[in-house]
């Protein structure tokens, strides 16, 4: 009935490691001569350079955040930093134990959360395709609480539960994306998750770690697979078609890329596998992308993303 | 005049409006009309430009986020031949250097990086040294020393003897110096901060004469009092802390010096440090009343050493004949003293019982 239906709408990367080079030696250069506070501004310029070489139908996606945001984000993350590795040291020196490993883990199992919360509601409000504004809508609090019961979870059931861990929390943060007048859905569960990392394991075990080649390609499918796009009722999925080879072949050679030149190459890495990985994507179902509809509200929060920095936690989940 | 089918966004929805673009080079703008009839008319001083070779989008610079998306590749060509830019940023203007600028800007910087250590580095780790209380030399010293010590045997018999030679020999107030002497094939000695003397077994066969011993131990209570170990700790510390500002790394930092901090012996001084040892010595015995020729054997006999293959000494000690040159003059220098004979004979008396 809908001839737009089958319709693949692709992603392209049309950024090259020359121009990522020059970006990142300048900005490296910069932030050196200024003792880091250059930072901000350096991310600023990365962040447009990888959003603006982003495409999706033919249409670039927009990195709207300034280094003055993220500054202002750095300090408030630094000194919350500083609070904690303060506190920290205090009960260290003090010889309070038991004490200091409650502190650690009670802060870290609330700054992470409050990290990814932050880091998602300032990120998706600044970025945008065709002008039309991402915006998460998640609440810190309900994801502070899920996120030490998965924590817990996680603890009692050694481990085993980390594939739903890692499921549940996908599909909080996403369910609360919207995007224009359109929402996303994360689809996939726990027990599947399972079934792919129990396999990783022990066939990698089995074949002395060649089978981690097709586990990291599950991995990957079933993170893209199950992102649902939702419209009125109409529905578009993500979908994703890395092979095992193509693992193979992106880790194997980024590898060898950054050994022989110390690092150097990091630029050409980074473009070659955004190019690799968004020629495998595409958006295949119901919803028209061109009728969606701005939807006005705007965060003003850097926090979240620079705690994230500090936390060294990748921003997709 | 040019002319081009383009396509308008108007910020607010994502779709696409087929638009008939007009591009006059002699205003600098950019003009179309909208299907609801409105007049748009852009000048593109005011607007962001973007040109790849098969695509050009102009965005107005406003909040309203209004977008044109040109993909004839003739008008791109000639757009991008005419059109005059607005204000471009300072770091746009970096970014667009050719290769020859690139290069001297890298070196430019690489010589600041550079030349600020080499000014900085020693005032800032001297005064960082000055501020450490004597107490951590001490304390560093003696954990290094039993670290040492738990890979090697010591020789009570020649270590009691040789902390009666030191007793004779009259030694800066400030340090407690006591000698430890470890059986091994190597040919080594070293000090570490706390005032413990470590002498190798083969190094005191080496030594023929109780001058030298004197001048070994003259050099070793120098490294001492100059505080070389602590010296060369803070220089290593801001060479890393410099290393890991700029590859914005701390975390090495911490590693490299718990690794470091408790193996001092392994610790390399600078020529610059090894020379203010051996005019120390120099100073050291001259005021003992002892004869300071025994710092040329010394030497002499290092050197011999070092030909034959010893990797270790070469790389914590100076080459030889420059060594022996230096001393040789600085020897000169020296103002005729009283050599007191009953100190030497005392020294020579136990020198000869080590040597049993
Ligand atoms: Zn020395």
């Amino acid at each position: 009935m809908d001839s737009n239906s089958s319709i693949k709408i692709r992603f392209s990367f049309l950024g090259t490691g020359g121009e990522l080079f020059k970006i990142l030696l300048l900005n490296w250069i910069l932030t050196v001569l200024t003792l880091g506070i250059y930072y901000p501004w350096a991310k600023e310029k990365y962040l447009k350079y990888l959003y603006n070489s982003s495409q999706f139908n033919n249409d670039p996606f927009r990195f709207h955040g300034t280094g003055k945001e993220m500054f202002i984000g750095m300090i408030k993350a630094l000194v919350l930093v500083i609070l904690f590795y303060g506190i920290f040291y205090l009960l260290l020196i003090n010889g309070q134990i038991i004490a200091l490993l409650v502190f650690f883990y009670a802060g870290l199992f609330f700054i992470v959360p409050l990290a990814i919360h932050g880091s998602y509601r300032y990120r998706l409000s600044r970025s945008s395709w065709r002008n039309i504004r991402f915006r998460y809508s998640g609440n810190k609090t309900i994801l502070m609480l899920n996120f030490l019961k998965w924590v817990i979870l996680t603890i009692v059931t050694l481990g085993i539960y980390t594939s739903w861990f890692k499921c549940n929390l996908r599909k909080y943060l996403y369910d609360n994306i919207y995007f224009g007048n359109v929402r996303f859905r994360y689809v996939g569960n726990g027990e599947d998750l399972f079934v792919i990392n129990f396999k990783g394991i022990v066939f990698s075990f089995l074949t002395f770690g060649i089978y981690s080649f097709w586990w990291k390609k599950d991995q990957f499918n079933f993170y893209v697979n199950n992102i649902r796009i939702e419209q009125d009722g109409k529905i578009s999925k993500l979908q994703s078609n890395l092979d095992a080879g193509e693992v193979f072949e992106l880790i194997v050679i980024n590898y060898l890329m950054m050994v022989f030149t110390f690092g150097i190459a990091y630029p050409w890495v980074v473009s070659r596998s955004l190019k690799k990985l968004y020629s495998l994507m595409y958006v295949v179902g119901e919803v028209d992308f061109d009728g969606l509809a701005q939807n006005t509200e705007n965060y003003n929060d850097a926090l979240g993303d620079d705690v994230a920095d500090f936390l060294d936690i990748d921003f997709f989940i | 005049m040019y002319f081009s089918k383009a396509i308008y966004y108007d910020g607010l929805t994502s779709t696409p409006h087929p638009v008939e673009l007009k591009y006059d080079e002699n205003k600098n703008d950019i003009s179309f009309v909208t299907a609801d009839k409105i007049d748009h008319s852009w000048l593109l001083f005011s607007c962001i430009v973007e040109i790849k070779p098969h695509l050009l989008r102009i965005s107005s610079k406003d909040n309203t986020g209004q977008q044109i998306k040109v993909e004839d590749l003739q008008f791109i060509y000639h757009f991008n031949r005419l059109f005059q830019e607005g204000k471009v940023s300072w770091y746009t203007r970096l970014l667009r250097m050719n290769f020859l600028k690139w290069i001297l800007f890298i070196s430019g910087f690489m010589v600041l990086i550079i030349s600020l250590y080499m000014l900085f580095l020693p005032v800032l780790s001297d005064a960082l040294c000055s501020v450490i209380p004597k107490d951590v030399d001490n304390e560093i010293g003696e954990k290094s020393l039993n670290s040492f010590l738990s890979d090697y045997e010591i020789d009570s018999n020649k270590t009691v003897v040789l902390n009666q030679y030191l007793r004779e020999i009259k030694t800066p107030k400030n340090n407690k110096f006591k000698i430890i002497v470890v059986k091994s094939k190597e040919i080594n000695a070293f000090a570490l901060p706390n005032g413990s003397i470590v002498i190798f077994s083969e190094m005191l066969n080496k030594i023929k004469h109780s001058s030298q011993l004197n001048a070994l131990l003259g050099h070793e209570i120098s490294h001492v009092t100059h505080r070389h170990s602590m010296r060369s700790l803070c220089k290593n510390m801001f060479t890393y802390l410099w290393i890991s500002l700029l590859f914005s790394d701390v975390s090495t930092v911490q590693t490299i010096l718990a690794e470091n901090a408790y193996t001092l012996q392994s610790l390399s001084f600078s020529r610059e440090f090894e020379k203010e040892a051996d005019f120390g010595s120099i100073d050291l015995l001259r005021q003992n009343g002892l004869p300071v020729e025994g710092i040329i054997e010394l030497m002499q006999i290092i050197s011999v050493e070092q030909k034959s293959s010893i990797p270790q000494f070469l790389s914590t000690h100076p080459m030889g004949n420059k060594r022996i040159e230096y001393n040789k003059k600085e020897i000169g220098k020296l103002k005729p003293y009283m050599i007191q004979e009953k100190k030497v004979e005392k020294l020579n008396e136990i020198w000869g019982e080590i040597q049993k």
